[in-house]
Order: structure tokens, then C-alpha cells, then sequence
């Protein structure tokens, strides 16, 4: 039987969050596992192997701290969520900047 | 009229009045200094809170008798105090890099905020000539100590915070003064706004603490040696930063940080409400419930506070 969690994919996504927030080694792994993805590839690129690797390892963890059927990032997902997590590169649209600029 | 318009109309009054050669480097400051990543931000965009650059304009909702001469000259002074103090500390910081137009662009300001604190007070010195000393002397000290990486008390992480603030100050206690508020008043005003700069300046130590301590000078670091022995986090221990947060996450400093910030937040709050200030004192009062919820998680999760700020744009993103 299905939960809500293990279907639907923004209840994954906070319950990834929620993990990582709360466990450092998690929060750690993430960002290596990000980190290890490689940054540039042009579309018409076929996903390298040693890519793809880490793309799925990345997916199996995420579904086994979220305990949920997460269907897997794609290969330009990953990327977005690297070039955030580990370039810190943002939205410039979304003021992040206010986050580090608290007072 | 909105504290951010305030802020707006004092900085472009103030660009208005620069030799023309230095009007661009104006618009550029907050990039420069690293505040913001894009060009052309307006500073009311740059902090997370309006009381940065704002305080005396919030201050002055509670103030009866305020003209409206005495309100602009206040935050005027006030915001190119900071804007200068800012500037001053992340060059000073290496973040920012210092040039023959930059240095002359901050003479106009410390030049227009002691022309403003002037007019406020009738005086003939600006305060701001001493208090700038003695936060640059705070910042000295502070550097020193946090780069050899001593064994320091909460005590004196408290005392070298609040120096470091000095220029936070003197705009609002002369409009305090300037608008008939007499010398408990603004006492009052002093210590409410010492808590909001504490508050912010505590919560902001804990948040940034892993940077800091790659950039070889963090605060709970020298706490987590002062609270643990001299033998806790060797400054020989900077190659092995997971050591060191395992550390500093045991020894429970960052919960204490958080929590001095919420009593310095709920000091705030109280003073702000006893003045009047409903504005200042709603926005400290909920300072205070997030710097409680904050230190409750960080309790359960050690590093929870940091972990938190590292995913930020990333759950902004991801989960809206």
C-alpha cells in the first residue's frame, strides 16, 4: 500500500529536505555525491558512464533516507540541484542574497 | 511613508550629490562589497530586515513630536553609517577590494553622515568620529584573537560583538534626543537596539561559523576552546575541519549562541514595546520565537542551523 510520502514527489522532496536537515552525514553524502557529477555537458551529449553512475547512486540514497518510490533525478536535474547545493548559484529573481545579508 | 522608501530616497539624495566621476561607482557599492551577486539592487533589497538600515525610522513611529527635517537627517546619518561600516569591513576582510574611487566614494559618505548627524544635533563634533574608532579597535581585537584561535568566554564574545556595533547607535539615540525623549527614553532606546544588534550579529556567528573558521578566525571555534579546555580544537586541527565541527557540535556552543541571541532578541522586544515602537518590537518578538525554535532543533540535530542555511536557495527552488 502507497502512502502519500511514497507517491507524491514534493511530499519526497520534503522529506529529503527534512532528512538532510537533520542528519550531517546525509547532508554531507548528498553534496559529495552531487559535487562528484560532472557540471558541463552539451544536450545532444549522451550521459557519461561514470555520470550515470553516480546519478543513480545518488537516487537509490535519496530513496532509501526518504523511504519512498522517488522516481530518480534526471541528468539535467542533477546538474540544477549541483549547480545550487555545491556552485552556489541561484535565482537571482528569488533575492537569496537576503539569506546571507541578515542584518 | 515604508522604511524602505526611506532607505531608497537617502541613498539616491546621497548619490545626487557625488562629483559625477564617482556617481557610477556609487551604484555599483553593495556589488562591490560583495553584499549582493547582480548590479543595480536597491539597498532596501540587500538585508533580510529593515531594521539595518531603517532602525531610526522604525524608532520614530513612536515618537510624537519627530519633524520630518530630523527623521531624514537621522536616516541618512544612520544608513551611510552602515553602508560605510560594511564597506570598511569587508575590505578590511579581503572579501572586497579596496581602489582610489572606492576610497574617495566612503569620504563622501562618512562626509554626508557626519554633515547629517550635525544638523541633528547642533554639536560641533560628530560622535561618529570616536565611535568609529572603537569599532575598528573591537574588529582589531577581535581578528587578533580569533586568528590565534584562544580560549574566549561568552563574556568576552559578548563585549567584543557589542564593540564591534558601535556605529549602530548614535543616529537614533540624537533623534531620540532631538525629539524630546528624555534620558530614560533613550536609554531605553540604546539597550533595545543593542539586543536587535546582538541578536542579529550571535545568530549570524553560528549561521556563517564553518566559513569563518575556513577563513581561519571563527568565534565557536575560540568558545567551543573556552567552554572545553584549550586541548578541545587545535589550531593545528584546521586541515581536519570534520574534527573540529565534531567538536564544536559536542561542546554546545552553538546552542548557547542561539539562545544568547534569543534573550538579546527578547530584551529588544520588551524595550521596543515599553517606547512604543510596535513595529520594532513585533519584528524582535519573532526574532525571538525563531532564534527558540532554532535552538530547540539545533539541540536535537547538532549542525541543524547551518545545514539549514546551506539548503536554502536549493529548497527555494525545489520546494517553493
Amino acid at each position: 500500500m502507497n502512502t502519500a510520502q511514497q507517491t507524491d514527489p514534493q511530499a519526497q522532496l520534503r522529506s529529503l529536505y527534512m532528512s538532510l536537515l537533520t542528519k550531517q552525514e546525509r547532508f554531507d553524502e548528498f553534496k559529495q555525491l552531487l559535487a562528484m557529477y560532472p557540471t558541463v555537458q552539451g544536450e545532444e551529449e549522451v550521459e557519461p558512464a561514470d555520470a550515470a553512475e553516480v546519478r543513480q547512486k545518488l537516487n537509490q540514497r535519496i530513496r532509501e533516507w526518504t523511504g519512498s518510490s522517488f522516481a530518480g533525478l534526471s541528468s539535467s536535474q542533477i546538474q540544477m540541484w549541483r549547480a545550487i547545493v555545491v556552485d552556489n548559484r541561484f535565482n537571482v529573481a528569488l533575492s537569496p542574497w537576503k539569506e546571507s545579508n541578515m542584518y | 511613508m515604508e522604511i524602505s522608501t526611506h532607505v531608497d530616497a537617502v541613498w539616491s539624495a546621497f548619490c545626487g550629490s557625488l562629483p559625477e566621476d564617482l556617481q557610477n561607482e556609487a551604484g555599483q557599492l553593495a556589488r562591490r562589497v560583495g553584499l549582493v551577486p547582480i548590479p543595480d539592487v536597491p539597498w532596501s533589497n540587500i538585508f533580510k530586515n529593515e531594521v539595518t538600515l531603517g532602525a531610526p525610522a522604525l524608532l520614530a513611529r513612536a515618537m510624537p513630536s519627530v519633524s520630518h527635517e530630523h527623521l531624514m537627517c537621522s536616516v541618512t546619518a544612520h544608513m551611510l553609517a552602515i553602508v560605510n561600516a560594511f564597506a570598511i569591513d569587508r575590505m578590511l576582510d579581503r572579501q572586497a577590494k579596496s581602489s582610489a574611487d572606492l576610497s574617495r566614494l566612503l569620504d563622501h559618505v562618512r562626509t554626508r553622515r557626519d554633515r547629517a548627524m550635525l544638523e541633528l544635533t547642533c554639536q560641533e563634533t560628530s560622535p561618529y568620529l570616536d565611535v568609529e574608532c572603537s569599532s575598528l579597535a573591537a574588529i582589531h581585537t577581535e581578528r587578533i584573537l580569533l586568528e590565534h584561535c584562544r580560549s574566549l568566554t561568552f563574556e568576552d564574545y559578548a563585549q567584543l560583538s557589542l564593540g564591534k556595533q558601535a556605529v549602530a547607535f548614535p543616529a537614533s539615540l540624537a533623534l531620540a534626543s532631538a525629539s524630546g525623549w528624555d534620558d530614560r527614553q533613550v536609554s531605553a532606546v540604546k539597550h533595545a537596539l543593542e539586543g536587535i544588534v546582538l541578536g542579529l550579529q550571535y545568530h549570524d556567528d553560528v549561521v556563517d561559523w564553518e566559513d569563518d573558521w575556513r577563513d581561519g578566525r571563527a568565534w565557536a571555534v575560540c568558545l567551543c576552546r573556552g567552554v572545553a579546555g584549550a586541548d578541545c580544537v587545535s589550531p593545528h586541527a584546521a586541515g581536519h575541519p570534520e574534527l573540529v565541527r565534531q567538536q564544536v557540535h559536542q561542546s554546545g556552543v552553538l546552542v548557547t549562541m542561539l539562545n544568547m541571541s534569543r534573550r538579546s532578541f527578547r530584551r529588544a522586544a520588551g524595550l521596543a514595546a515599553v517606547l512604543g515602537a510596535n513595529r520594532l518590537a513585533t519584528w524582535a518578538r519573532e526574532q525571538e520565537r525563531n532564534m527558540a525554535k532554532l535552538a530547540a532543533r539545533e539541540t536535537e540535530s547538532a549542525g541543524y542551523v547551518v545545514r539549514e542555511h546551506q539548503l536554502f536557495n536549493w529548497a527555494m527552488e525545489v520546494l517553493g
